[in-house]
């Protein structure tokens, strides 16, 4: 006769697993543990393929926006102005009135005869950070047509030096038409 | 973040049960089946689940894994539909003769306990193996099987009663 307390204890302790069950669970154990280390190393190792990846394109990117010509900076710039146009800072259908508002300037804004629409006025603003006047026009239609006006520096325009030829480019959908002329670079919204 | 990436996260945490902890499991599984096949089938039923499961107590592997062992073990008495859920009136107890108390002074033979066991239904070996195995309180047992301490301690009184009565059938009326 024992106390029941050490007779439970002694009979559960005897109870045993054999050597082929003990070794079938801790193969059970390894094969799923051991399989989800294998997983998620290769997890991370497509993870850290995918940021390679996007490291690179995200490289290539910014080189290509580097690599932008200067025409198409200025148009990205004043396609990106237009469509968010600001007030005006003079308000006038007078050309002599906004040229002389824009005193400022190190240079002298210029009339375009071929521009058809009416004037309505001008604000200060910049083209690649060179201090700009803009004119603002209303055509026949009534669509709003802005004219930006930058005194030429090699530093900024350079590869406008020979480029007199008014050449025509979309960004965000608006055609912008630049050139380079007496020392005035232009950029017309149609 | 996917399913298997999720698991496989939670996975590399997770405990692998020494081979000492594997026998221990398994005779908590033999006090809930009573046969030692049932027993190594329920084992490996919880250890599959145990494996696949998202989420694990990392700090009591132990505890956590003999929670999937008793799910398991109910969730099979559910599926064959020989569950017994029986009530006890707590009214009839005499408050003195209840606890562990009163089990630590039974004595019994060497021959009795496997007719104590087969006696006994699963979740009184539970009780018994939490018991004398384990050490756990009758708190820490009600906290481990989800019952009120009452019931717990109705359990145990019961218990008592039956294997007195065994007891006394062997042994006449002198005997504990």
């Amino acid at each position: 006769m024992s106390a029941l307390k050490n007779k439970l204890k002694k009979e559960f302790e005897n109870k045993k697993l054999s050597g082929e069950q003990l070794q079938n669970l801790q193969r059970m154990q390894k094969t799923s543990l051991g399989k989800s280390v294998k997983n998620i190393w290769k997890r991370y190792a497509i993870a850290l393929s995918i940021v390679f990846v996007m490291t690179i394109a995200g490289f290539m990117t910014i080189n290509q926006t580097g690599s932008a010509t200067v025409v198409e900076k200025i148009a990205h710039q004043v396609a990106t102005q237009h469509v968010k146009l600001k007030p005006l800072d003079i308000s006038s259908d007078k050309f002599i009135e906004v040229q002389s508002y824009f005193e400022k300037l190190d240079f002298r804004p210029v009339r375009l005869e071929q521009i058809q629409g009416a004037l309505i006025g001008g604000r200060y603003c910049s083209l690649l950070g060179e201090p700009a006047a803009q004119f603002r026009y209303i055509d026949k239609s009534g669509n709003e047509q802005t004219l930006y006006q930058a005194e030429y520096t090699a530093v900024q325009f350079n590869e406008l030096a020979n480029n007199t030829a008014p050449e025509t480019i979309y960004a965000k959908g608006v055609p912008i038409t630049i050139w380079m002329d007496k020392g005035i670079v232009f950029a017309l919204t149609q | 973040m996917d399913e298997e990436l999720l698991d496989s996260r939670h996975a590399i945490m997770k405990h692998e049960f020494s081979s000492k902890e594997l026998q221990k499991l398994f005779q908590y599984c033999c006090a809930l089946t009573l046969q030692d096949s049932d027993a190594y089938d329920l084992l490996q039923t919880a250890m599959e689940k145990y494996l696949r499961s998202q989420s694990a107590d990392l700090d009591y592997p132990l505890s956590y894994m003999r929670r999937i062992i008793r799910n398991a073990h109910i969730d099979q008495l559910r599926h064959n539909r020989i569950i017994q859920w029986d009530d006890f009136d707590e009214s009839n107890i005499d408050s003195t003769d209840i606890g562990w108390q009163s089990l630590e002074q039974m004595i019994i033979d060497e021959n009795e306990i496997e007719n104590l066991f087969s006696m006994l239904s699963g979740i009184e070996r539970e009780i018994l193996f939490l018991w004398a195995v384990e050490g756990y309180s009758v708190q820490e047992v009600a906290g481990h099987v989800g019952m009120p301490k009452g019931t717990i301690l109705s359990r145990i009184y019961r218990m008592r009663q039956r294997i007195k009565k065994s007891h006394q059938k062997i042994y006449g009326n002198g005997a504990v």
